[in-house]
C-alpha cells in the first residue's frame, strides 16, 4: 500500500480498495443493464425513425421523378395526338374538296352533254316536223287545189307547180 | 466538524480490503435510482414518441452523441456511446443525490450516511482510472501495439517521458477535479446546514444562502458531469483516432 501515493498519505486515511471494487462492479453492472434495457431499445427506435425518414424521403423523390416522367410522357402523347388529329382533319378537308370539285366537274360535264344531246334532238325533231309539215301542206294544197280546179289542170302539172312554189317558200 | 464514516475491513490473503459503507451504499443507491428512472421512462417506446420519458432519453442520447462527435468521428466513437451515457448519468446523479437532503446518524461519530458518492476521492479516481485504462485498451485495439507505442514518440521522441507522465496526470486531474468540486460543495452545504440548525435567530436566515448554494451545486454537478465525460472522450480520441 505504501507504494501508492494515496496510501502513503497517512495511516489514518487508508485506501478503500473495497469501495473501488463496489464502484467498478456497480458501474459495470449499471452499464450492462442500462445497455440492455434502455440504450439499445431507444437507439433501435431512433435508428428505425431515421431509417423511416430516409425511406420516406427516398420514396417521395422516386414518386416525384415518376410523376414528372409520366407528365412528360402524357404531354408528348397529347402533342402527338393533337398533331395527328389536325393532320387527319387536313387530309379529310382536302379529300372533301377534291370530291366536291370532282362531283361539280362531273355534273357540269354531264349537264353540257345532256344539253348538247337535247339540242341535237330538238334540231332533228324540228327538221322532221318541218319535213312532215311540208309534206302535209303539199298534200293538203294539192287536195285543195284539186277540189278547186279539178278540171282545169292536169293533176300532175298542178302538183309539180305547187311543190315548186312551196319549195321556194320553204327555202326562204 | 468531523463526520465519521463507517468502514468494513475484510482480510483477503493478508491484504486488507476496506469498504467505506456510506459511499458504497450511495453508489448502489445511485445506480438503482438511475436504472429504475430510465427503465420506467422508456417502457412505451414508439417511432412517434408518446411520452415525455422517451423524448427526454432521446435528447440525452443525442447530447452525449454530440459530445463524442465533437472529439472523434462517429465511426470510431459510436462504440463508446453507451459507456459515455452511463458515465454521464452516474456522475450527474451522483453529484445531485447529495444535494436535496442530508442524514447524519445521531451516534458518537456523527456518521454521514447520505452524501454524493462522487464526494469521495476513491470513487472519482476509480472512475477516472477506469476511463484511462479504457483509453489504453482501445488505443491498442484500434491502432495496434506499434501504433499505440508510436504515439509516445510523436511528434518528438524526447517528449516521451512527458507523454508517459501525462497518462498518470490525466488520471489524477480527471478524478480530483470532480472530487474537489463535489466535496467542496458538500462541505459548504453542511456548514450552512449547521448554521441553520444552530438555534440562533440570525443563523436561521442561513437557509437563504443554503438554497442559493443548492441551486448552484445543481449547476456545478451538471457541468462537472459534462466535463468528466468530455475529457474522457478527448483522452479516448487521442488514443483511438489516428488523425491527431
Amino acid at each position: 500500500m505504501e507504494l501508492l501515493i494515496l496510501g502513503a498519505a497517512g495511516e489514518s486515511m487508508g485506501t478503500a480498495v473495497g469501495t473501488s471494487f463496489v464502484l467498478l462492479v456497480s458501474f459495470i453492472a449499471l452499464l450492462l443493464v442500462l445497455s440492455y434495457y434502455v440504450w439499445k431499445p431507444v437507439k433501435k427506435i431512433m435508428d428505425d425513425r431515421e431509417q423511416l425518414i430516409h425511406d420516406d424521403i427516398d420514396s417521395a423523390e422516386q414518386r416525384k421523378a415518376e410523376a414528372e416522367r409520366l407528365k412528360a410522357e402524357n404531354d408528348a402523347l397529347l402533342k402527338q395526338t393533337q398533331a395527328e388529329i389536325s393532320e387527319l382533319m387536313e387530309n379529310a378537308k382536302g379529300q372533301a374538296k377534291k370530291e366536291q370539285e370532282a362531283i361539280i366537274t362531273d355534273a357540269q360535264t354531264r349537264a353540257t352533254q345532256m344539253i348538247q344531246e337535247a339540242k341535237v334532238d330538238i334540231e332533228r325533231e324540228k327538221e322532221q316536223a318541218v319535213r312532215d309539215i311540208n309534206d302535209q301542206v303539199a298534200e293538203l294544197s294539192v287536195l285543195i287545189a284539186e277540189k278547186m280546179i279539178v278540171k282545169e289542170l292536169n293533176v300532175e302539172d298542178q302538183k309539180g307547180l305547187v311543190s315548186k312554189y312551196l319549195q321556194e317558200a320553204g327555202d326562204k | 466538524m468531523e463526520h465519521g464514516s463507517p468502514t468494513l475491513e475484510l482480510n483477503l490473503f493478508g491484504i486488507p480490503i476496506i469498504f467505506e459503507l456510506a459511499t458504497s451504499l450511495m453508489i448502489i443507491i445511485t445506480c438503482l435510482v438511475i436504472f429504475f428512472t430510465l427503465f420506467f421512462m422508456t417502457r412505451k417506446l414508439a417511432v412517434r414518441p408518446t411520452g415525455k420519458g422517451q423524448v427526454l432519453v432521446e435528447a440525452l442520447m443525442n447530447f452525449v452523441k454530440g459530445i463524442i462527435k465533437s472529439n472523434m468521428s462517429w465511426k470510431d466513437g459510436g462504440q463508446f456511446h453507451f459507456l459515455a451515457l452511463t458515465l454521464f448519468l452516474f456522475i450527474l446523479v451522483g453529484n445531485l443525490i447529495g444535494i436535496p437532503f442530508t442524514f447524519i446518524a445521531p451516534d458518537a461519530d456523527h456518521t454521514l450516511w447520505v452524501k454524493s458518492p462522487t464526494a469521495d476521492p476513491v470513487v472519482t479516481l476509480t472512475l477516472a482510472g477506469l476511463m484511462i485504462v479504457l483509453t489504453h485498451y482501445y488505443g491498442v485495439k484500434q491502432q495496434g501495439v506499434g501504433g499505440y507505442l508510436k504515439q509516445y514518440v510523436t511528434p518528438m521522441w524526447w517528449l516521451a517521458p512527458i507523454k508517459f507522465i501525462e497518462e498518470f496526470t490525466y488520471n489524477l486531474t480527471l478524478g480530483l477535479r470532480l472530487y474537489g468540486n463535489v466535496y467542496a460543495g458538500e462541505i459548504l452545504l453542511l456548514l450552512l446546514l449547521n448554521l441553520v440548525v444552530s438555534g440562533s435567530v440570525l443563523g436561521a436566515l442561513g437557509f437563504i444562502p443554503m438554497m442559493v448554494w443548492q441551486g448552484f451545486k445543481v449547476f456545478i454537478g451538471a457541468i462537472q458531469a459534462f466535463i468528466f465525460v468530455m475529457l474522457s472522450m478527448v483522452y479516448l480520441s487521442h488514443k483511438v483516432s489516428d488523425d491527431h
